[in-house]
């Protein structure tokens, strides 16, 4: 049963509102830019090395952004 | 893994990675409204995508990002079940380099299943730390079963090899890869 603030005994159901933050807050940790920065440059093929562990960890956060 | 609803598939893909996960950490897996099955991949992270400390000398954090699809299914496996979309796992020095991390994100970059040695793992050839180390595809709990192996990891609980082998013996059962 999920709860009222989306916990569900050690589970965090995010809203679209809080993924995007998510991902906007790991782009600024890692990447130094905005969560939208960073889709527009992924999809734009502008990181030389998609595959740097610091870009895939963001990478991995895009349908957050959705 | 199976479910007679979007819903029912999902929970039973997250309990397994939440059993074995709290052999080690009890931060909390996130998942956003991953539900219902769509084109677009689901996302579950621990701890938001942060490195979460584990217990230990080693002074290691552990991250996790998984993605996962809701499909319809046939048979034994229907009529929804979930398939395991890619992960990223790493293991980190606390507060810096990552020592490893074990990829799998088919849709972008280097497709196939690997391995990188990065800076926290002091290796020095050029080649290695720039090298993606074809692997297999990895489960969660051998990643969790290394950190405790190799890293001298504390786990939470007395029990964690039962925990692990029957978390993993349940993946292995009804895996699905894309």
């Amino acid at each position: 049963m999920i709860s009222k603030n989306g916990r569900n005994d050690g589970l965090k159901v995010m809203t679209a509102e809080e993924g995007r933050k998510l991902l906007d807050r790991q782009a600024r940790r890692y990447l130094g830019m905005s969560g939208k920065e960073f889709i527009r440059k992924w999809h734009a093929g502008e990181f030389e090395d998609p595959d740097q562990p610091d870009v895939m960890r963001v990478a991995m956060l895009l349908p957050l952004g959705a | 893994m199976a479910g007679a609803t979007p819903a029912e598939a999902v929970q039973s893909y997250i309990d397994p990675i939440r059993k074995a996960l709290l052999c080690v950490t009890a931060a909390v897996l996130h998942v956003r409204a991953g539900y219902y099955s769509a084109g677009e991949p689901h996302v579950l992270t621990l701890a938001g995508g942060a490195p979460v400390r584990l217990k230990g000398p080693s002074r290691i954090t552990l991250s996790v990002f998984q993605h996962y699809r809701v499909v319809e299914a046939a048979g034994t496996r229907g009529p929804w079940r979930v398939s395991t979309a890619g992960y990223y796992y790493a293991l980190e020095e606390y507060g810096g380099n990552e020592i490893v991390a074990y990829h799998w994100h088919p849709s972008s970059g280097v497709r196939f299943p690997h391995l990188h040695l990065l800076a926290g793992s002091r290796i020095g050839r050029e080649e290695l730390q720039k090298a993606h180390l074809p692997t297999g595809r990895i489960a969660i709990e051998q990643v969790l079963r290394f950190a405790i192996a190799e890293f001298n990891t504390v786990p939470l609980r007395a029990d964690w090899s039962d925990v692990l082998a029957e978390t993993e013996a349940s993946f292995e059962a009804q895996r699905s890869w894309e």
